[in-house]
């Protein structure tokens, strides 16, 4: 996960300084002033964070302090690590490390409701923003906090801005309210520039978490229970007996994105004015942010990085040159070629999805479709891909950036909720089921959904499902509308789009359904083959390195590499 | 021989006598996992009083089904492989309780052993409602009470427990564990205990390359695309590099830790691993074998209303214990032979 990084440090008027400042200020981005909350703004702040932290406290600046005052009970605490060189154990290094917190206070469930962000070294942990010793100075922590009752997530760091270098403030840094609205130069040095949606990331959120301490990826230089001749010093320290795997991670972060999707979606609906309840007119309720909820199914909001489940590559230059390959064969994930776990569900991810059983496990079943051990070698080295410089492949095989979690769960939660049905959600991936992300074909046809239309809740699963729901739906009416309107060019996206859309002789499940199996056939045919596997190899592994270098080249995407482009993917050189 | 206590912590294997009989069985499978050659798997006995415990946790969903929710709810036998399996009860179709397993058949063969009665009273200590007839038990002509120890335990694990070899959607006949009437263990035929003791054997070998890689290179013994084996392989390895000796802790199998996520009933949100607040919806009993999701009342997580049981696998902890210490502190004892050693095809 990131807490948007700041780098540009700009020195405000406000660096009075007394010893027990109870003053909460905000700054909006890296470069801007830093001002005192209004008790107005302050009023508006209801997180866990502020609530716990800020509200009475906001010169708690030692992080102990902090972690007492949001969760005393340190078995409560888990701390996370997470670092593209996370396979270099060699000392004096910085770690990022992320701490969640389990249970409640009072009312407030800590769990998935708050985090904190900040770094460590190898010698120590830094607590104390006043200490003389560089190796246990706390330098800034990050934090985010979900309010409960805005229903949105608020961003904090505590750093040095604003106070001439002096001591360390607590800033309120934003909130994920229309976070998505947000241009690629507004995001710019603000917690939204990798916060996309607004929400948590967590970037390598499913299995194997490549970077992260987890149980696929053990890192022992971390690890207490280490001899001494192999764990950091820090290892001593007590925060870093809570360490846990980025898996116990993964699930906090899958109910903060839960409980933000849910959020939206009921944002998006038309409210009364007088109770704010939403309004349900004959049964029908009215969609009035309709664009902004649909982007999630036509555009790439936000991105994951999987790769080949749990199988190291043996091919990782971090701490040193690494030759071996892999150990075993593997498949190559289904995330790869379409938006598996959106089309099948279930799985890890525990999406409802369209039920397309296809999708699950695509070209995962046949061992004569696994990636060799010599293979991935040659395809690795043939490429001349690099990570920070250095000849060699991420810790784990097959790298790749796939649809989120984030824009998944969203058309998901719009799909049970009744405001698209599967037929629909089907018809848009069809058109352009080989790109699970980035697709040009599906964000042009964004521009034919209404902002504002009406629909009534599935009474059950098998009515979300059933195509006359699909053809009765005001969405789908008002899309082949727009379309129509447009009066397509044949052969062109919209016509494919209209075409589905309609489902003239078979629904767009079913045509989707035909499209995977045929896809799998196609692909599978010229793996099983000798004679073009390795033409097919090289192929994919193409596509492999182009998905990387779009996303690192999209304007907003882009931000979430931190690494400028070194460490995140491995890619040949320019 | 080590004082292996009882997994379930109730006292029933020491009121039905069967605590040595118990004691006996575990002491078969520990004697297996030290008896290789090189591994640096050891006796409880060997490891000094100092020795160090490790929880190595995972998630009990089944990631390895390939298929969706509700199929691996309703073949468990076929797809339930990560040391948990659950039983729903429905309510006119709607989930009213689902209730996990972790508890390993070996318990209650130790019980079959001593006789009938003691078995059903380990299982009425289970499912109180329970009221299993021989036949159940035991199948059709077969009298426990003129049969050997022996030939009740083969019986009775014969009938709770699908066979390696088994095709794909073969179900245990006793209704007491099937789903039919209850679920009493764990019968998935990877979901063993000696899978478990062979699972560490195997993966504490000192090798070189990544400790990751280590289950790949012990053949059978790990399953590679599961949660729980490669964990522990993984964590053996690590331990064995050290170097330390290891062992699984007594009391020897799977622990339900929590669940993750956010819970609410009737809207509110709860702390669902809180006994004291989480309002009788969450129970874990029998030492951490059994756990029971009570869905009567409103329940959602992470906002979805509760659906299936693999819905709740996902964020389901479950844990094994090891215990490790030094090569130099390991205690030289002298491995006892028992004469009532697993054989090979309840091991493997």
């Amino acid at each position: 996960m990131r807490i948007a990084r700041c780098i540009v440090w700009v020195i405000s008027i406000c660096s009075t300084v007394c010893a027990q400042d109870q003053r909460l200020f905000k700054q909006q981005s890296n470069s801007s002033a830093v001002e005192l909350l209004s008790t107005s703004e302050r009023s508006e702040l209801d997180d866990p964070l502020f609530t716990l932290v800020l509200k009475d406290h906001a010169d708690a600046v030692n992080l102990k302090e902090i972690l007492d005052l949001l969760q005393p009970d340190g078995d409560e605490r888990r701390l996370f690590v997470v670092d593209e060189r996370i396979k270099d154990p060699q000392d004096g290094q910085l770690r990022r490390a992320v701490i969640d917190f389990r249970g409640f206070r009072g009312p407030i469930r800590l769990n998935s409701n708050v985090m904190l962000s900040v770094s460590f070294n190898s010698e120590d942990f830094p607590t104390d923003p006043t200490s003389g010793i560089p190796a246990k100075r706390l330098r800034f922590v990050e934090a985010w906090g979900w309010d409960n009752h805005r229903r949105r997530y608020n961003y904090y760091r505590l750093d040095e801005a604003g106070s001439g270098g002096a001591k360390l403030t607590w800033k309120f840094r934003g909130s994920s309210q229309k976070a998505d609205l947000l241009s690629p130069d507004e995001r710019s040095g603000t917690c939204m520039a990798c916060h996309i949606n607004g929400a948590p990331v967590m970037k390598e959120l499913l299995r194997p978490w490549n970077n992260w301490h987890s149980i696929d990826s053990p890192t022992n230089y971390l690890n207490p229970s280490q001899p001494v001749n192999v764990r950091w010093p820090v290892t001593t320290h007590p925060l870093m007996q809570n360490l846990t795997g980025a898996e116990s991670l993964e699930q906090s972060i899958i109910a903060a994105i839960s409980n933000f999707a849910t959020a939206q979606v009921n944002r998006g609906l038309l409210r009364s004015d007088n109770t704010g309840n939403v309004v349900v007119r004959n049964g029908q309720v009215e969609v009035v942010q309709a664009s902004r909820l649909l982007r999630h199914l036509f555009v790439t909001t936000e991105f994951n990085i999987i790769s080949a489940d749990r199988r190291t590559s043996n091919l990782h230059p971090i701490p040193e040159a690494n030759e071996t390959g892999p150990a075993d064969a593997f498949a190559i994930p289904s995330t790869f070629f379409l938006n598996a776990d959106l089309i099948a569900g279930g799985g890890p991810s525990g999406l409802d999805g369209l039920k397309i059983d296809e999708a699950r496990a695509f070209l995962g079943r046949d061992p004569h479709h696994f990636v060799q051990p010599d293979e991935y070698k040659r395809l690795v080295k043939q490429s001349q891909v690099q990570i920070d410089g250095k000849p060699g492949d991420a810790h784990f095989c097959w790298l790749i950036p796939a649809p989120s979690h984030m824009d998944d769960k969203m058309i998901d939660t719009l799909m049970k909720r009744g405001l698209v049905t599967p037929h629909f959600v089907a018809a848009v991936l069809a058109v352009d089921l080989r790109n699970p992300i980035l697709s040009e074909k599906r964000a042009s046809l964004l521009r034919f959904c209404p902002d504002r239309y009406s629909f009534s809740e599935p009474a059950n699963e098998q009515n979300r499902f059933d195509i006359q729901r699909h053809r009765d739906h005001e969405l789908t009416k008002k899309v082949i509308e727009a379309i129509e309107a447009f009066t397509p060019d044949p052969g062109s996206t919209e016509a494919e789009f209209l075409a589905i859309l309609r489902g003239n002789g078979e629904t767009p499940i079913e045509r989707l359904r035909q499209q995977i199996e045929a896809y799998e056939v196609e692909v599978g045919g010229r793996l099983a083959e000798p004679a073009t596997r390795a033409t097919e190899l090289t192929r994919l592994y193409g596509l492999v390195l182009q998905s990387r270098r779009r996303v690192l080249n999209d304007p907003v995407l882009g931000s979430l590499d931190e690494t400028g482009g070194r460490l995140l993917f491995p890619l040949p050189p320019d | 021989m080590f004082a292996y206590t009882d997994p379930i912590g109730r006292g029933v294997l020491a009121t039905q006598n069967a605590l040595g009989t118990y004691r006996d069985l575990l002491q078969g499978f520990y004697e297996f996992g030290a008896e290789k050659p090189g591994t640096r798997f050891c006796l409880l006995g060997n490891l000094p009083t100092t020795a160090k415990q490790t929880t190595i946790p995972w998630p009990a969903f089944p990631k390895t089904a390939d298929a969706d929710d509700k199929a691996i709810d309703a073949r468990r036998f076929d797809f339930q492989d990560e040391y948990v399996e659950w039983h729903i009860e429905r309510l006119r179709n709607q989930i009213r309780r689902i209730t996990f397993i972790t508890e390993l058949p070996e318990y209650y063969e130790a019980l079959a052993k001593v006789g009938h009665g003691a078995l059903v009273a380990g299982i009425v200590d289970a499912i109180p409602s329970a009221s299993p007839t021989p036949a159940e038990l035991y199948g059709l002509d077969f009298d426990p009470d003129v049969a050997t120890p022996r030939e009740r335990a083969a019986r009775f694990r014969g009938r709770v427990v699908v066979p390696f070899d088994a095709p794909a959607g073969t179900v245990p006949e006793n209704p007491w564990t099937n789903g039919s009437k209850g679920i009493l263990c764990l019968g998935q035929k990877f979901n063993t205990m000696g899978a478990l003791f062979n699972l560490v054997r195997e993966c504490a070998f000192p090798r070189s390359g990544s400790s990751t890689d280590t289950c790949a290179a012990v053949g059978g013994a790990c399953g590679p695309r599961r949660n729980s084996d490669p964990v522990i392989c993984t964590q053996a390895q690590e331990v064995c590099r050290i170097p330390q000796g290891l062992s699984l802790s007594d009391p020897a199998g799977i622990r339900i830790l929590e669940l993750a996520g956010a819970w609410r009933i009737d809207g509110v949100e709860v702390d669902i691993n809180d006994p004291d607040s989480n309002q009788g919806a969450w129970v874990i009993d029998r030492n951490g074998r059994r756990g029971v999701l009570d869905t009567s009342r409103a329940l959602t997580l992470n906002n979805d209303s509760i659906s299936s049981g693999a819905q709740v696998s996902r964020v389901l902890q479950v844990a094994a214990d090891v215990v490790s210490a030094d090569l130099a502190e390991l205690l030289d004892r002298e491995i006892t032979v028992t004469a009532d050693r697993p054989s090979r095809g309840v091991i493997i």
